[in-house]
């Protein structure tokens, strides 16, 4: 497992500057624009994508069929990377927090406790995201998951706009600081089920 | 005689191709070459050992372990290469060091570093600047620097010039000095294997023609190169494979009982694959 990590670390170490780069770029500006949304949004996204790219380069090299030559087993290898995405998720938005924190201490604007929410809820998106594409690329392989990953985001945002255009609205659903702290357990869980998906699609995988 | 390695009835279908009942032992301490036109089921073969992919029926076992229960403990002392290096392009040679010691449980990084320093590999250098000679010597000595005891090599050898070929066998010839280390290599150099195998196993589309010593086998047949007349004479049991031309017949031949036609050569390992291939043909 600790071997998996380190060659995916390793192998995703030439975007590390980039995701520097990013990272200082975003913060510059929510310090001029007043506005730590896009750091504390964008952030954690690009970092989850990073798990993305790692099974993209092994399939480029046929990691596969070398790693489960190796004495790990395929449950080993799905958890792997899971661990990988949990991580990265974990690091970006700590990372979007602090600097959030130091953007509003710089601007003497802002509540902490807000900025926290909001970390904690794209934290959660950052879960959802690896929850539901994990499974799409190990069944359709990295090229063809990350294809019907756009269409599973596209598809409510196009659908809330016909709707809007129809004129119907959601009603009754009133959004509440307290679901955002709920949103972890039920995040966990969906992550939970997305391991077992995964685990069983990859025993079945012949390389 | 301990085998390191048995096949009993197996066989996979994909498709068009069909690996039928393929039975064989390779026994400890020796190097095995898996022989056989593209397709024929090498690749195939190896990557059911590994469990790469699964069986449709039969049974393997290695180190005397059934494959798919002992996995893990068999994998351990396994070394694995591939035709292509599977390394992330961006890491290193001591990355890949890093990264092995944390997956085997033996690995000696003593004995890689030696490796590294024979095939003069540089430690910093990317795999990706590698050439494809240097790639495969990488993989090797990541195959033989965990205390392995037997090496599955597919293709491991090809596209490499023959230097770099010479240096590899060597390589491969010192590891089985020891008797508790075994070697099974699938390529289609027979060149190669004719330097090095004590046993050929040679499969044609998913069949296993035979799996025998290689000395027995150059013992066994000859080439017979002689007019159409005198081919008439010769007892068409013992005839292999044939090929006519303009001036006569090529033929491998058994040896039988009786006396070798005149003029019956020795065959080449090379000659022995070919006409078995082409005698399945017909």
């Amino acid at each position: 497992m600790k071997g998996l990590l380190l060659k995916d670390i390793l192998s995703l170490r030439r975007q590390s500057k980039i995701l520097l780069l990013l990272l200082l770029f975003y913060f510059v500006f929510a310090i001029s624009q007043n506005d730590t949304g896009f750091l504390q949004g964008i952030v954690a996204l690009i970092c989850v994508m990073l798990p993305i790219s790692s099974l993209s380069y092994d399939e480029a090299v046929k990691w596969d069929r070398y790693g489960l030559s190796l004495p790990l087993s395929r449950k080993t290898v799905v958890f792997s990377k899971y661990l990988l995405g949990f991580l990265m998720d974990f690091f970006g938005s700590l990372a979007a927090l602090l600097l959030s924190f130091l953007t509003i201490s710089l601007t003497k604007t802002g509540d902490a406790a807000g900025l926290l929410l909001t970390s904690l809820v794209m934290f959660c998106v950052g879960l959802l995201f690896l929850a539901v594409i994990f499974p799409l690329i190990f069944q359709f392989g990295p090229e063809k998951g990350r294809l019907l990953l756009f269409a599973i985001v596209l598809l409510p945002i196009v659908a809330a706009f016909f709707l809007n255009k129809l004129g119907i609205r959601l009603s009754g659903f009133v959004w509440r600081p307290a679901y955002g702290y709920l949103a972890p357990a039920v995040v966990l869980a969906l992550l939970f089920c997305s391991v077992l998906i995964s685990t069983r699609i990859y025993e079945k995988k012949e390389f | 005689m301990e085998p390191v390695l048995e096949l009993s009835g197996v066989c996979k279908r994909y498709g068009e191709f069909c690996l039928d009942h393929v039975n064989f032992q390779q026994p400890k301490g020796s190097i095995m070459g898996l022989v056989g036109e593209n397709g024929a089921g090498k690749s195939t073969i190896i990557k059911l050992i590994l469990n790469l992919i699964a069986r449709d029926a039969g049974e393997i076992r290695v180190f005397g372990f059934p494959n798919r229960e002992e996995e893990l403990r068999i994998k351990e002392s396994l070394g694995v290469v591939f035709d292509e290096c599977s390394f992330p392009d961006h890491c290193c040679a001591s990355d890949v060091g890093a990264i092995l010691r944390l997956i085997y449980k033996n690995w000696d990084e003593k004995a890689y570093r030696l490796y590294l320093d024979r095939f003069s590999l540089p430690e910093k250098k990317a795999v990706k600047d590698y050439s494809r000679g240097m790639k495969m010597k990488l993989s090797i000595a990541a195959a033989l620097s965990h205390r392995a005891r037997f090496l599955l090599l597919d293709e491991a050898t090809s596209g490499l010039d023959p230097v770099a070929r010479e240096e590899i066998l060597d390589v491969f010839w010192e590891f089985v000095q020891d008797e508790e280390h075994s070697i099974l290599l699938s390529s289609h150099m027979i060149g190669d294997l004719a330097k090095i195998a004590d046993y050929i196993a040679l499969l044609h589309k998913g069949q296993l023609l035979f799996c025998r010593r290689k000395d027995k086998l150059l013992e066994e047949y000859g080439m017979l190169r002689c007019g159409a007349g005198e081919f008439g004479e010769v007892d068409p049991a013992l005839v292999v494979g044939s090929r006519r031309h303009e001036f006569g017949v090529e033929a491998l031949l058994r040896q039988g009982k009786g006396p070798a036609p005149k003029g019956m050569e020795p065959a080449g390992l090379e000659e022995i694959v070919l006409y078995h291939i082409k005698g399945a043909k017909r």
